[in-house]
Formats: C-alpha cells, structure tokens, sequence
C-alpha cells in the first residue's frame, strides 16, 4: 500500500497569519456598534508630501496675483471700449452705405432674374406708362440695325391684323 | 511640538512667518485634510478647500486674536470652506442640498480613491442624509475622536447641545444600517 502521503495540501494566503491579530481585534473592538470604524477613503500616492510644494506654488500665485488681475482688467476693459467703438463707427458706416444704394447699385443680371422669377402682372398700358416708349430707339433691344424697308416688309408678311399695329398713330 | 503661542507669534512676524506656515500645514495638514474629505468626500474637492484653508490662515493670520485656540479657528475656516464650497458646487449644478448629498455618495462607487464595501457605502449614505451639525459632529467624535469640549470650540455649540446632537446621529445611523443590513 502506498505510504500516506503527510504533505499539508492546502494553502494560506500570503501574510495570511500576520494580518489575522490585526483582523481578530479590529473586528472585536468594532462589536457592539453595526457603524464601522473605516470609511473606505483613500488618497494618491505621496499626497501629503507633496503638499507643502503645491502650497507655497499657490500662495506665490495668489500673491503676484494681487496686482496682475487689475491690470489684467483694465486691459480688458480698454479692448471692450475699442472694440465696442471699432462697431459702432462700422455699424455707422454701414447703415449710411444702405441708405445709399439706388437702383444703379443693382446688377443688370440681378434685374432680369427677377423678372425671370416673378411674374409680374401689369398689363401693357401699364407698362407703357412706366417704359419711356417713345424714346425708345429699336437699337435699344437689338444689336443689329433693321433698315425700315426690311421691318415693314417682314411685318406686312407675318402680321394677321397690320391695321392694329396703329403704326400711323405713333408716328 | 512647537508650542501654539510660539507658533502664533512666529506667523505674525514677517522674517519667521514662511517658515512658520510649514511648520503649521506639516502639523495640521492630515488632520484637516481627513476633516474636510469626510465633508465634500471627494479628493479633488478636499485638496481643493485644504489648500484654500491654508491660504486664508496665511492671509488672516494677523487677524488671529487668540480668543480661540489656533488649532479651533483653521478647523473653523476649514468647516465654513469646505461647507460653503458644497453650497456653491449646488447652485451651479442647480440642485438642492439633499441632491447633491445624494451625487457625492453615488459619486463614490466610481471613485478610484474609495475602496469601502457595501456597508461603507451604506454608511456615507446615513451620514449624508443627516443634518449639517449632526453630520459634523458625528464626523468629529466618531472619526476624528475629538473631544466635546474641542468641537464646542470650533462649531460654537455648547457641550450639551453637542451630546445631544452626536446622540442623534448615532441612533439615525445605527438604525439606518440596521434596516438595509436586513436588504444586503
């Protein structure tokens, strides 16, 4: 048969017998109350000597800080006023600039997109009132030059009506 | 340990005063740092309202008349600092008190500087709903082990109101643990 073998085959955590007085009486002196005694905060590494630093650090800040915040203020509110100024003087400008565009100030291609987009509704007696009709010259709306004769012999061929064309009455 | 008066003293005169405020931050610093971090439970927050504790000492040291004991009155500044910096991390969350109370216990389940169990947490979660002076005063008998006649000093409360208001916070928490123990 073979020998028992006497080898202890469970383990114990590491310290596990060094930390148990520690454990033993902090779990006996907290009997009695259900509050615990830890409160399970923990703080960075090397905190608290690294604090005299930060300190001093600060308080030389807070120190220099006395006269530069004012400074540092004023200097803001001087950009405030420029600025502010700088605005209205463009704002001035400008609204002057509006008041002065006319129709002169409007592009040609402007002028017939929106004749292209809206429809206007005036009738031709309408529009005769505000198109200067008789200073108008036939090169006003062409390039080419028509010579009369060419003009009354196309109209005479493409016209129904060539009485209503009321030639005779604008001449 | 350098006594109080000489301290003082050296911290109001001009040539002994920079070495004089590190002796005061190297004796008071945990103490007060464990104070404050009990009161806004966060450790950025804590080292936050410490620095600005020991910055307001330095500024008003002059001021200290020692009517009180020196170690009362920073305590005292480190209170009204790090109380009225929860007031002001309320507003501009735009929550109340009790709100806000509730976010710094919640807060704790992710912060990488609290490693407390369920019934720690259980416990920051009685603390925080108790009233200010109770919650200090439980804060600075049952952690910090003061004395009454200290707290008194600091919180300006008589001893026996104190009695009375640690009494309380303890039965509040004991039976607020009690009942959630019963939930766990």
């Amino acid at each position: 048969m073979k020998p028992f073998d006497k080898k202890n085959p469970f383990k114990a955590p590491e310290g596990y017998f060094e930390e148990f007085d520690k454990k033993l009486f902090e779990k006996l002196s907290s009997e009695g109350s259900v509050i615990p005694k830890k409160e399970g905060f923990k703080l960075p590494d090397g905190y608290f000597d690294s604090l005299s630093d930060k300190l001093q650090h600060k308080l030389k800040e807070e120190q220099q800080g006395k006269v530069i915040p004012l400074k540092s203020y004023k200097k803001y509110y001087y950009a405030v006023a420029a600025v502010a100024a700088i605005l209205v003087v463009a704002l001035t400008l400008n609204l002057n600039k509006t008041n002065e565009i006319g129709f002169d100030d409007l592009a040609q291609s402007d002028i017939e997109y929106y004749f292209d987009q809206n429809e206007l509704d005036l009738t031709s007696y309408e529009l005769a009132e505000v198109v200067p009709v008789n200073e108008l010259e036939i090169t006003d709306m062409f390039d080419s030059n028509f010579s009369e004769e060419n003009v009354l012999e196309y109209l005479n061929e493409n016209t129904d009506y060539f009485d209503e064309l009321n030639l005779e009455d604008n001449e | 340990m350098i006594a109080e008066e000489t301290l003082v003293n050296q911290l109001q005169q001009t040539e002994t005063q920079a070495s004089a405020f590190g002796v005061l931050v190297e004796t008071y610093k945990e103490r007060l740092y464990w104070h404050i971090r009990r009161i806004v439970l966060n450790h950025d927050d804590a080292d936050d309202v410490l620095q600005n504790t020991f910055i307001k000492v330095y500024k008003n040291i002059s001021n200290f008349k020692g009517d009180s004991k020196l170690y009362s009155w920073i305590y005292r500044i480190a209170t009204n600092e790090a109380l009225s910096f929860l007031k002001s991390k309320s507003r501009m969350m735009g929550v109340g008190d009790g709100e806000l109370q509730e976010r710094l216990v919640e807060n704790l389940k992710a912060d990488v500087y609290f490693e407390g169990d369920e019934i720690q947490l259980k416990l920051q979660q009685a603390i925080a709903i108790l009233p200010e002076k109770q919650k200090l005063v439980f804060n600075m008998k049952y952690f910090q082990e003061l004395k009454y006649e200290e707290i008194s000093e600091i919180l300006e409360t008589s001893v026996g109101g104190l009695k009375a208001s640690y009494h309380l916070a303890t039965k509040k928490i004991e039976a607020y643990l009690k009942e959630q123990k019963e939930y766990l």
